[in-house]
């Protein structure tokens, strides 16, 4: 009887221990597959906090660098909506801001997002989880050039929630986007 | 010594307290209604202010705009110098980004602020065609045109000033509509101060009012409460002033008819010449004159004694089954002396088969000689009275005493009831009574749970009928 017992308490660390190691298991396991290294044009690179990449940055750090291709591959999500840089409401396709963080595994809870024209702006990685935020690649059908706001523009589904359309909204709605560092 | 009840006067009607109440309540909720509705379409407005895009952006994207225009101009100078790391490709997205702010000008929130302002438009529409034209430029210059460089950079450092101008004027309408904002908020908080004050008022108001309508109901209701206590005061000192009247009148009634009784002893033994003959015939007449008088006097103050027990409410029925048809016999043994003398002639009509009666046979037998005394009293001589009785279809029984007497017009038939009032106050002078029997009557049947019709025409006679509940009729099967 007091054997069980002991036995009884014993057990639930038991099962913290072997959880934990299959963690970091999975975790080791992902890091140790790289991703491919782009074959066309870069139009984004990730920094930071990330687990997953293909480079390394001026200081040696873990880089993702992303062509068009692998983004389309991660999917494309339309959104639908106005915004206050364009007259009408906008179809806009790209992919998921979050399925691109999951792409390189980023951990932190800010990205630095910068624009070409070296404009940059703070985004919380919970707005990419809560809302289907896009790094638009076309704009009606239309691939984005830098001309008009490409290639990549990050898009919030303004019409969807009251609470997006707001200035604080709107500066982070980088376009001409093209780094985006994980902090 | 009773106190004289005077009615009072409530100080405030209840209806004009709940009318008033009722205009207070309209008023507060008309107010109450009409402030949200100021307050909500106020807030309404103001959300929508707030939700569209802010005029600091639009300032921004116009100090962007001179930027990149300048960083394009450097990046071309650094290239055309041969400056390290500057490729061509770089001087081509410069050219890129400036040329993506040109849509801004035409599309949005922003082209709208813009081209509401004419000079900033007017700027706009030199600056707009010469970047366009720097197109094709730039690929003659990356092409090896050194020529085409040139030009570009002498037509940007030409829109230099333009530039500035734009940017001052973007600045100038931020600035413009950001005061008009802030004007805006400033009059949202007058509103919101007023809207406060005006609750306030009424919140202060209503108190006010409430408190006032507090007082003024405990008012009424001690007000009612004393009125109800002088109510039932003066009601107490009514019915023991009502009840000392009877019980005077019931005492002396019967104080009177002590002397009267001697007074009558004595006239008759004078009229019976019971010791010696009375001197002078007049003495005779005088002694005859005393009697009547006297008999008349005592069956006033029988009946005056009478109408006082029931009015005090001493009089208790002795009830016992009796008969009808031996009751009208003795009524019409008591009154036959007086018919004769008059000429009257008395009959009855009663049928074979009469019920037993349950009644106080004292009262039954006043009761009909009152009707009976009347009947003879307002008949002329020849005339007759006849006493009928018959069993009604609802168990009750009816007894009915009619003659073909002097009779009474409407007018006298409805006051007849009335205590000391006779139909016809000549004849009345003439026949003397109380003016009591009939009242009496009615108490007395009334007494019974019964009820007396009268009826009557002028000079056709008067039929009078008591009626007895079915409660109080016994029909016998095998009775006589």
């Amino acid at each position: 009887m007091q054997g069980w017992l002991r036995m009884g308490r014993a057990r639930p660390w038991l099962a913290l221990l072997i959880v934990a190691i299959l963690m970091c298991s999975i975790q080791s396991g992902h890091a140790a597959e790289p991703l491919p290294a782009p074959r066309g044009e870069v139009l984004l690179t990730v920094g930071g906090e990330i687990g997953r990449g293909n480079a390394q940055d001026a200081s040696g750090r873990l880089e993702a660098r992303l062509d068009r291709a692998m983004l389309e591959q991660l999917g494309l999500t339309e959104v639908n909506t106005a915004t206050p840089w364009h007259s009408g409401t906008m179809r806009f396709e790209g992919v998921l801001l979050r399925a691109v963080l999951g792409l390189v595994e980023a951990r932190g809870s800010n990205l630095l997002a910068t624009a070409h024209n070296e404009y940059s702006a703070t985004l919380p990685v919970s707005d990419a989880a809560r809302y289907n935020v896009i790094l638009a690649m076309k704009l009606n059908g239309e691939t984005m050039t830098l001309r008009d706001k490409g290639p990549l523009f990050i898009i919030y589904p303004f019409d969807s929630e009251k609470a997006l359309q707001n200035d604080m909204t709107y500066i982070r709605s980088v376009w001409q986007l093209r780094h985006i560092d994980v902090r | 010594m009773p106190r004289r009840f005077t009615p009072r006067e409530l100080s405030t009607h209840p209806e004009a307290l709940a009318g008033a109440g009722r205009r207070f309540v309209l008023v507060l909720v008309g107010t109450v209604v009409a402030l949200s509705v100021v307050l909500t379409s106020y807030f309404y407005i103001q959300q929508r202010e707030n939700s569209s895009f802010s005029f600091q952006n639009v300032v921004w994207d116009g100090v962007q705009f001179r930027n990149e225009h300048q960083v394009f101009r450097v990046t071309l100078l650094e290239r055309m110098a041969e400056a390290p790391g500057v490729s061509a490709q770089d001087v081509q997205r410069r050219y890129d980004i400036l040329f993506s702010r040109l849509h801004l000008m035409r599309d949005g929130h922003t082209a709208g602020i813009y081209r509401s302002d004419s000079e900033l438009h007017a700027l706009l529409q030199r600056i707009e065609p010469v970047i366009r034209s720097w197109d094709t430029l730039l690929t003659a210059y990356l092409a090896g045109d050194r020529a085409a460089g040139f030009a570009i950079v002498e037509q940007s450092r030409g829109l230099d000033a333009d530039f500035s101008t734009f940017a001052v004027g973007v600045n100038t309408v931020g600035v413009k509509r950001l005061e008009q904002s802030r004007e805006r908020l400033s009059s949202l908080n007058s509103v919101l101060i007023v809207a406060a004050v005006v609750t306030w008022l009424l919140v202060i108001g209503f108190a006010i009012a409430l408190m006032r309508q507090l007082r003024a109901t405990e008012n009424a209701h001690a007000e009612m409460q004393a009125m109800t206590a002088d109510l039932e005061q003066a009601r107490r000192e009514a019915e023991a002033a009502s009840r000392a009247k009877s019980n005077f009148l019931a005492a002396m009634s019967h104080e009177l008819r002590t002397p009267l009784n001697a007074v009558l002893g004595f006239a008759d033994i004078m009229r019976q010449g019971l010791f010696g003959p009375v001197g002078n015939p007049r003495y005779a007449d005088y002694v005859d004159g005393i009697v009547k008088s006297g008999q008349h006097l005592l069956s006033l103050i029988n009946d005056v004694l009478d109408m006082s027990r029931v009015e005090a409410g001493k009089l208790d029925l002795s009830e016992s089954e009796l008969d009808l048809r031996q009751s009208v016999e003795e009524a019409f043994d008591l009154v036959t002396v007086t018919a004769d003398g008059k000429g009257v002639r008395l009959t009855r009509a009663l049928p074979a088969v009469l019920p037993k009666l349950q009644a106080d046979p004292r009262l039954l037998r006043q009761m009909l000689l009152n009707l009976l005394s009347n009947a003879i009293k307002f008949t002329p001589e020849g005339g007759s009275v006849e006493v009928a009785a018959a069993v009604l279809t609802d168990g009750g029984l009816a007894i009915r005493v009619r003659d073909s007497g002097v009779g009474m017009t409407d007018h006298q038939l409805k006051r007849v009831f009335e205590p000391f009032s006779q139909g016809d106050s000549q004849r009345a002078r003439e026949a003397g009574g109380s003016g009591l029997g009939l009242p009496i009557t009615r108490r007395l049947i009334e007494l019974h749970d019964g009820q007396i019709h009268l009826s009557s025409r002028k000079s056709a006679g008067t039929t009078a009928t008591l009626i007895f509940p079915a409660s109080r009729v016994q029909m016998l099967a095998d009775a006589t």
